[in-house]
C-alpha cells in the first residue's frame, strides 16, 4: 500500500504519543510502587462492628511488622489515631460501614477505596517517622471534607 | 447546509451551550465558596450540590449535546445530503433534552448530590438516573441517524471514499455506543430499580465498574 509520507509522519507521531503515554503509566506505577486495589475479600457491611474480623479496630505489632484493622465511617475514620513503626511492614485490613470512602496518608504512597461490602487491604513501608495527615479522598456526602485521621509513625523501640 | 438538519444541529448546539453556561456559573460557585469572603449560601450543602451540576452538565450534557450537533454538520456537509430520518432525530433530541431536564432538576432541588460518578450507595432522586438515561436513549437514536446517513450515500455512491471527517464521525459513534453499554446496564439494571425501592441491596463495586467502562472512552470524543 502507498502511504503518503505526511501521513506516515502523522501515523508515526500518533503511535509515538501512545507509547509515551504507556511509558509513563509503567514508570510511575513501577517507581511509585502502586499497588492493583487489593483482592476480592467481602464482608456484609450491615455487620462490620459486630465481625470478628473488624469487631476489634487497633494496631496489631509483631517481630515482623504491625497490621492496621480500621474501617471508614460517615464521617471518619475508627481508629482516629493510628500508631506504626518505622521501616517495617504495615498491612492495612479496612473497609466501610456505610458508603464508598478513601483513604490517602498524605505524602506517602499508601492511598485506597474503602468499598462497602469488600475489604480493602495492601502492605507498605514507613521509613520517615512523624506524624501524617489521613484524608478521605472519594465524595461520601456533606461532611466529606472533615473526615480525617492521623498516622504517627514512631522510631522502633531500641 | 440545508435549513432543515441546520435547525436540528442547532436546536443541539443551543442545549449545549446553555449548559456550558450553567456548567461555568457552577464552577465560579464553587470558586467563591473557597474564597475567604462572606458571601450568602456558603454551605457544604451548596458546594457539593455545585460540583455535581458543574461535573454532570460539563462531562455528560455538554458532550452529549454537541457531538449530537457536531455530527448532524458533519454528516450534511461530508456526503452533501440531508440526513435522513429527520422525524427520529429529533424525537431523540427531545427525549435527550427531557432526560436532561429532569436530571438538572433533581440536582438543583439538592436530591441528587452525588457528583458526576454517582457512586452508590449514595443515593439520588430516581429522576436523576432515569433523566441521564433518557439523555443516553436519545443519543442512541443520534448514533442511529448518523450510521443511516453514511448507509444512505454508500449506496447512492458505490465505489467511492467517503470523507476522512465523516469517517471520525463514525469512529465516535461507534466508540460512543460501546461505552454507553455499561452506563446503561447500570442505570437499568442496578441504580433504577434500587432507587425506586425496588431492589434492597446494592453491589458497590460492580456499579462503579460499569461507570467506569462508559466513563474512560467518554473522554475520547
Amino acid at each position: 500500500m502507498n502511504v503518503p509520507l505526511y501521513e506516515k509522519i502523522w501515523m508515526w507521531a500518533a503511535g509515538g504519543i501512545i507509547a509515551t503515554f504507556i511509558a509513563i503509566v509503567l514508570v510511575t506505577g513501577v517507581g511509585g510502587a502502586l499497588q492493583p486495589p487489593s483482592h476480592v475479600e467481602t464482608i456484609d457491611p450491615t455487620r462490620v462492628f459486630t465481625d470478628p474480623r473488624f469487631a476489634h479496630p487497633a494496631v496489631s505489632v509483631d517481630a515482623n511488622g504491625a497490621t492496621v484493622v480500621a474501617f471508614g465511617m460517615m464521617y471518619g475514620f475508627t481508629p482516629a489515631e493510628i500508631r506504626v513503626p518505622a521501616g517495617k511492614r504495615v498491612t492495612f485490613r479496612m473497609t466501610s460501614t456505610d458508603v464508598t470512602h478513601g483513604f490517602l496518608i498524605v505524602g506517602t504512597n499508601a492511598n485506597t477505596m474503602l468499598v462497602p461490602g469488600y475489604v480493602s487491604q495492601f502492605t507498605t513501608v514507613f521509613q520517615r517517622p512523624g506524624e501524617y495527615l489521613i484524608v478521605c479522598n472519594e465524595y461520601c456526602g456533606l461532611g466529606h471534607h472533615l473526615m480525617s485521621a492521623k498516622l504517627i509513625v514512631e522510631e522502633p523501640k531500641p | 447546509m440545508s435549513d432543515r438538519t441546520g435547525r436540528l444541529a442547532l436546536a443541539n448546539l443551543w442545549v449545549a451551550i446553555l449548559s456550558f453556561g450553567v456548567a461555568s456559573a457552577m464552577a465560579l460557585m464553587q470558586a467563591l465558596s473557597r474564597a475567604a469572603l462572606d458571601l450568602p449560601w456558603r454551605s457544604a450543602k451548596m458546594y457539593y450540590l455545585s460540583v455535581t451540576a458543574h461535573g454532570t452538565l460539563m462531562a455528560l450534557v455538554f458532550t452529549t449535546f454537541f457531538i449530537m450537533a457536531f455530527g448532524y454538520v458533519v454528516a450534511e456537509r461530508t456526503l452533501g445530503r440531508a440526513v435522513p430520518h429527520r422525524g427520529l432525530a429529533w424525537a431523540g433530541y427531545w427525549i435527550a433534552l427531557g432526560g436532561t431536564l429532569a436530571t438538572v432538576a433533581a440536582i438543583l432541588s439538592g436530591k441528587a448530590t452525588v457528583l458526576y460518578t454517582f457512586y452508590p450507595p449514595l443515593k439520588a432522586h430516581p429522576a436523576f438516573y432515569i433523566g441521564a438515561t433518557l439523555l443516553v436513549v436519545g443519543s442512541w437514536i443520534w448514533g442511529f441517524v448518523i450510521i443511516r446517513s453514511y448507509l444512505a450515500w454508500k449506496r447512492e455512491h458505490p465505489g467511492q471514499p467517503a470523507a476522512l471527517a465523516l469517517h471520525g464521525m463514525l469512529a465516535t459513534v461507534i466508540v460512543w455506543l460501546i461505552a454507553t453499554v455499561g452506563v446503561a446496564a447500570e442505570m437499568l439494571f442496578l441504580l433504577i430499580p434500587w432507587s425506586l425501592g425496588l431492589t434492597k441491596t446494592i453491589d458497590p463495586e460492580l456499579a462503579r465498574m460499569l461507570f467506569w467502562y462508559f466513563g474512560h472512552p467518554l473522554v475520547y470524543f
